[in-house]
């Protein structure tokens, strides 16, 4: 590459390296080229992390396990005092079918009126409150999981539904599931004389 | 000359011993840094295998208790049965329950180590509360030669379950309320 151009300039060149411009551009193209690569594996490398989504596994055990809950809670009969209501065929209650059913019935009672069953001497939408939040307690609340209980009660009469529980009946930590990745159980319908009402439960980590 | 002069403007002229000398530090001052980059790169890139072979290996033990767990769940010597009728989700019945070890113990080797291999399976009554919990398949993997344990970690998976009891004496069936534990030993 030794540009040649009268025998004097020749004898000059010989002590200079003499590179074409336009090759040297060349070279810091590649140069570019491989800094670009590079970095566009990085950034690959970095949005595999980012988009890693969480695994199935632990998305399907939150939502087989606040389903397993709700439906539990919803058959467990209740054995405490002055529970049995006003029949003549004493039959302790079930949560889903009896007591949540009493409390949608006598909701506008709350908290010292009228419910059929006075479970611990309370109305029954302030039982239910307590009762659900200790058995929420003993099972999601001891291995850490947050959760949100709620119902609500949908009349023909009403335009919005009405929160059986308001504020919902959340675990004390972290007061419950809002603006978490969560799961449902599913909405639970009980169809009662004063309307549907709607239960869920929602579980998060 | 003044041609030549032109042509000159063409080319970048340094003088060449020293420019030669200035190249190779320059090769070298790059190939270091491209090196180091590559062994920066390594060392993350092994870390990231270590630590992902390590979730990898979590993954599989959680995704076994998993299994496991729905194995349980629906297995015919527990869940909640009426006749004909189709089994109840999430429910065991306490008559089955209490006697249902026994069984697990006679047919162990033969038919429930395939279904369970490694594990321990209880359940723990909370509603009506009661203290002890329920064992149902206890096998721990074979010790070591010096005689401790084989096992490192224990991957617990939880359900809750009704607990039906028919021999509470009344017409309708009383469900209490309780949870399964699936250990998967690893």
């Amino acid at each position: 590459m030794m540009a040649i151009i009268n025998k004097k300039g020749q004898m000059k060149n010989q002590r200079f390296l003499v590179v074409p411009s336009s090759r040297k551009a060349q070279t810091e193209m590649i140069g570019l080229v491989v800094i670009v690569i590079l970095i566009t594996l990085g950034m690959l490398f970095a949005a595999q992390f980012a988009l890693k989504e969480s695994p199935q596994k632990k998305i399907f055990t939150r939502k087989g396990l606040s389903y397993s809950t709700m439906s539990t809670i919803m058959k467990t009969t209740v054995y405490e005092p002055n529970c049995k209501g006003d029949f003549k065929i004493k039959v302790n209650p079930q949560i889903g079918k009896d007591l949540l059913e009493d409390c949608a019935r006598n909701f506008e009672l709350a908290p010292d009126g009228y419910s059929l069953y006075k479970c611990r001497d309370q109305h029954s939408c302030v039982f239910l409150k307590e009762f659900v939040t200790e058995l929420l307690n003993d099972t999601l609340g001891s291995w850490n999981k947050h959760y949100e209980f709620s119902a609500v009660l949908i009349q023909a009469t009403e335009d919005k539904p009405t929160k059986l529980f308001d504020p919902p009946i959340t675990d004390s930590k972290s007061g419950g599931c809002q603006r978490k990745e969560r799961d449902s159980s599913g909405l639970f319908p009980i169809h009662t004389s004063k309307g549907l009402v709607q239960a869920e439960l929602f579980l998060c980590d | 000359m003044k041609k030549a002069q032109m042509k000159n403007q063409r080319f970048l002229v340094v003088p060449r011993s020293r420019s030669a000398q200035i190249k190779m530090t320059e090769t070298i001052g790059v190939l270091f840094i491209f090196f180091v980059l590559i062994l920066f790169g390594i060392i993350f890139y092994y870390q990231y295998q270590k630590v992902s072979l390590v979730e990898k290996q979590q993954e599989l033990v959680a995704a076994r208790a998993m299994d496991t767990t729905l194995k349980v769940l629906f297995l015919p010597e527990l869940i909640c049965t009426k006749g004909e009728a189709e089994p109840e989700d999430n429910c065991f019945d306490m008559m089955k329950l209490r006697h249902v070890n026994e069984t697990f113990k006679e047919y162990l080797t033969k038919y429930y180590f395939n279904l369970f291999s490694y594990s321990r399976i209880y359940v723990q009554p909370v509603y009506p509360p009661a203290e002890e919990p329920i064992m149902l398949y206890n096998k721990e993997t074979p010790p070591q030669e010096d005689g401790n344990r084989s096992w490192t970690h224990r991957e617990p998976t939880y359900f809750v379950v009704a607990l039906k009891d028919e021999l509470k004496g009344t017409a309708i069936s009383e469900y209490g309320l309780g949870y399964v534990v699936v250990e998967v030993y690893s």
